[in-house]
Order: structure tokens, then sequence, then C-alpha cells
């Protein structure tokens, strides 16, 4: 009788949660089905794209909610505390590389030039590496809120709990990441129509 | 300047950015942005990177993790996992108090439907309930009917000196018939022995004026005991049916004149007996001169006058007391 049921793709993050918490094997999966995507890409972005350890990580985010369902802060929005769990994530396996890996090494963003043409398929997967090569020469606070900004299309209300700071703070990082970045990526300006390619110097 | 400083913030520079160009600022907005940009291709070149941004995050698709993720940690949870019947318990009160206040309905409907079915069970059980009390109540209404439609026995002036005579004046078995007259026997020899106190007559002697009395006085309420305890069985002799009559005597009180006739009698038996005894006079008297002396005595009480009045009296008095 639907009267006696929880109906669970209505229920909030939080209330799941609870469920998830008392052991309803149905909640947890509506929680999985709800962030599965997004994590996916947030940690293919946090991690030089690579998709194997984007899953491996996204499963092993969920088995610790499994197996811990009461380490979760229900002062706290879930978003706000998955993201914050992810996060500190990609920070050890960070430590655990030792160095910022980049995602197309041989590749200077100096001196490299492009065809600048809009829409541009090509254009736009190269454009995507670069993106990506100069966020991991950032620092991975900025990075990752980079990523949830612009990727994850959160709110710097959110981001701020992610990370435990001010708003003011994300306003100011999100700031002067996105102009250090728009230095760094100039080549890509739709502006510069006739833009001659050189190639590629060896690393 | 300070007022529109307070109204943008970097925050503020990214809505611009994603909105407008720097040609088409207004000109406190292009002087906020200046404030915190070296001039005009610095914006624009911000302004064309997160365009791109954003147009690359929305033409690329979500990826999707595989299926065999979900499996395992579907099974990572069922095995950290309760009974089932410990989980719908659980979810017992998050189902009656959700959250939202929106989803109250729910458990609130169902409440109300349960309820209703309850209370129309108890409605309906408790008519028949009703029902077969009133039934047994018309039945015995009938029954009453029945026996107050039954003749009833002779009215008597003398109140009964029990309770139990008043009820055997109607039908019943001779087991209860039984037990009623050793019921009245019982109440009778109470009436009529020494020890217990005056009843039916005036506030009668004291336990010292019962002690007081003679033996001949003792004698006189042991007769009359034996008397009607005489009558009474013969009343049993003579059957359920006739328990009426056969408790006659034991329904009937003993007036004073009764008494006082009796006990005289008593007595002009006793002085009769001495006085044949005495002069050798034969004492057998017919039943004649028995029922004769009885009336003489009778009248002789009557023309006696205030003297044998008196004593008469206080012998019933000392007699009461006895009884």
């Amino acid at each position: 009788m639907g009267l006696f049921r929880n109906d669970h793709h209505s229920l909030s993050d939080e209330r799941l949660m609870e469920l998830v918490t008392r052991g309803d094997e149905r909640a947890f999966g509506t929680l999985y089905d709800r962030y599965q995507r997004k994590l996916i890409s947030y940690f293919s972005r946090m991690l030089w794209n690579d998709r194997e350890r984007a899953q491996d990580f996204l499963q092993e985010l969920f088995t610790k909610i499994a197996k811990r369902p009461q380490s979760y802060d229900p002062s706290r929005p879930f978003s706000t505390w998955l993201y914050s769990v992810a996060n500190n994530m990609c920070k050890n396996e960070y430590r655990r590389e030792g160095t910022r890996k980049a995602a197309v090494p041989h590749l200077k963003a100096e001196s490299d030039h492009v065809n600048a043409v809009h829409g541009d398929g090509v254009d736009r997967e190269r454009f995507r590496d670069r993106l990506d090569a100069e966020l991991d020469r950032l620092d991975p606070d900025h990075k990752a809120t980079f990523v949830m900004r612009y990727h994850e299309d959160m709110a710097i209300k959110e981001i701020a709990g992610a990370f435990g700071i001010s708003e003011g703070t994300v306003k100011s990082r999100l700031f002067y990441t996105l102009k250090k970045l728009a230095e760094r990526l100039n080549e890509f300006d739709p502006r510069i129509t006739h833009i001659t390619r050189t190639p590629a110097r060896p690393a | 300047m300070m007022e529109r400083r307070e109204l943008y913030d970097p925050e503020d520079i990214e809505q611009l950015l994603l909105e407008r160009p720097f040609d088409d600022l207004l000109e406190e907005e292009r002087a906020f942005v200046l404030r915190h940009l070296t001039g005009r291709e610095e914006y624009e070149a911000m302004r064309a990177l997160l365009l791109r941004v954003h147009d690359d995050d929305a033409g690329s698709e979500a990826a999707e993790a595989d299926p065999d993720v979900r499996e395992h940690i579907m099974n990572v949870f069922r095995a950290e996992q309760r009974p089932q019947w410990r989980i719908w318990l659980n979810s017992v009160p998050s189902w009656l108090l959700p959250g939202e206040a929106g989803a109250l309905w729910k458990p609130a409907l169902a409440i109300a439907s349960l309820s209703a079915i309850i209370m129309i069970t108890v409605v309906a059980v408790r008519g028949r309930e009703d029902k077969g009390a009133q039934l047994a109540v018309l039945q015995e209404d009938r029954k009453e009917a029945q026996q107050e439609g039954a003749p009833a026995p002779p009215a008597t002036n003398e109140p009964a000196i029990t309770e139990a005579p008043k009820e055997i004046a109607q039908p019943k078995s001779i087991a209860t018939d039984q037990l009623e007259q050793s019921v009245a026997k019982s109440a009778m020899k109470e009436k009529y022995t020494l020890d217990a106190p005056a009843s039916n007559f005036e506030a009668g002697a004291t336990s010292d004026e019962r002690a007081d009395m003679t033996a001949e006085q003792r004698s006189v309420a042991a007769n009359l005991w034996q008397d009607e305890e005489r009558k009474l069985e013969v009343g049993d002799s003579v059957g359920s049916g006739s328990t009426a009559v056969g408790l006659a005597p034991a329904s009937h009180e003993v007036t004073a004149g009764e008494l006082m006739s009796n006990v005289s009698l008593a007595a002009a038996e006793k002085s009769t007996q001495a006085v044949t005894s005495a002069t050798g006079t034969p004492r057998g008297r017919s039943d004649g001169e028995k029922r004769r002396m009885k009336t003489d005595a009778s009248t002789d009480l009557d023309d006696r006058g205030d003297a044998t009045a008196s004593n008469g009296k206080d012998l019933i008095g000392l007699l009461r007391a006895a009884w």
C-alpha cells in the first residue's frame, strides 16, 4: 500500500542519510544514484582525467558511507559533507603521488599556439587538456575550488562549507584563480583570430 | 563611492564577466572592475575563459559509473546492516513523523483510516452484545410477569416472625422449602430460647431480668417452644404444597393476650395437678373439662380485673426478656 511506504525520490539528501543510518537499503541506493555522475566528473577532473581511478574513488567513498553512516554530521548539508570527504580523498592521493601530475607533460603553456577556431572539436579537446594542466599547477585547494564552482556548479556557501572556510575566502580564491588561468590560457581568447601555430617543443 | 563599494564584491565581478563585455558596463560597474583589474584587456581575457569553461562544461556529457560499482557498494551495505524487521521498526517513527511538513498527510490519512475501521468494528460488536443483553432482560421480565400472575398466598394481619415465610408464599422447589423451614425453625428457636433477645414483643427485660426468671417461667417457655416445633413438623409432613399452612404457626406472631392465656392455662394445669395429687382426686380430666377450664381461665382472666392482669403483664415481660 503506497500510503505506508516512503517515496525515497522525493526525500531530501539529509532525510535519506537519516534512513541510511537506520539501515534503509533503498535510501542508500537513491543517494548513490543522485551523486554518482557528479562525483565521477569531480574525481576525473581532480585525478588527472583518470576514469578508472575516479571510479575507484567513487566506490571507496560510498563504501565508507556504507560502513560508517554515522560519520555524517546531520548539522551540515549532505552535499557539503560529501564533497568535503571527496576533497580530502583527493588531497591524500596528491600526497601519495608526491608531485603534481601534469595532464599533458610535454606541452608548455607559454609557447603553444593553436588555431583559435571557435567551435572546433579538436580545439575544445585541447582547451580541456590545457585547462587541466594549468589547474594541476595550482594549489590543490584552489584547483578544487575552481572545479567545484565552475564544473560542479556548487554555490559559494556550499564550497565554503566543504572547505570549512568563509565565503569571502572562496570568492577571493575564485577571482585570483580565474585571473591567473586567463593569463596562462590567453591563446584560447576568441579575439585572437589569426594565430600562427608553432610546433611543440619537447619537455 | 563608499556605497558603490559596498554594493559590489568579487563575486559580482564574476557575474559581470558572464553578463556583459567591458564596453557595456555602467560607469560605476566599470569603476569597480578597474579597482580589481588592470584594465579592459584583463577583463576581456577573464570573460573569454569563463565563457569557454561554461561552454565546455555544458557540452560535455556527464560520465556514469559502471554498474559493477553500484552492485559492490550495495553488497557492502547489506553486509553491514541489521535484520530487516529491525529496519522496518526503525522506519516506523520516521514514517509517522516525516521531517517535511508536506509529507504528513500520508501517515495522517493512514492513521485516520485505521481508526475508522477500528471504530466501526467496535460499534458492530457492541451492537450485537447490546442485543443479547436486551434479549436477556426481556426474558427476565417475562418470567417475573409469569410469576406475578401466579396466585398469591392469603395475607395475614400479623407480620411474619421471620423473613423466610414471605418468600415461601411463592411456588418453590421442595429443597428450597426445606431449607427455608430449617431457617424458620432456627429463628423460632432463637426466639423462644432464654438467651435470645426479645423480638416481636415490646421492649423486654434485660439479661439480668432473664436471669431472675423462675424455673416455672422457664419451663413454660420451653413448653411453648416445643409446641411450636411440633407444629412446624406437622407442616413438613404435609408437603411443599402446604408449606404455607405448615408454617402458618411460624408466621403467626403470638399476641400478648394469647400468651397470657397460655401461661394462665399452664399455671392452672399445674395447680390442678398439685391439688389433685394432694387430695387424691384422679388426675385425668376429660377434654371437655380441660376446655372448660381454659375458657373459664380466659373468662376469669377477663373478670379478675387489674390484679390478675398486672401479674400476667409482669410474667409476659419476663417471658419476653427470656425469649
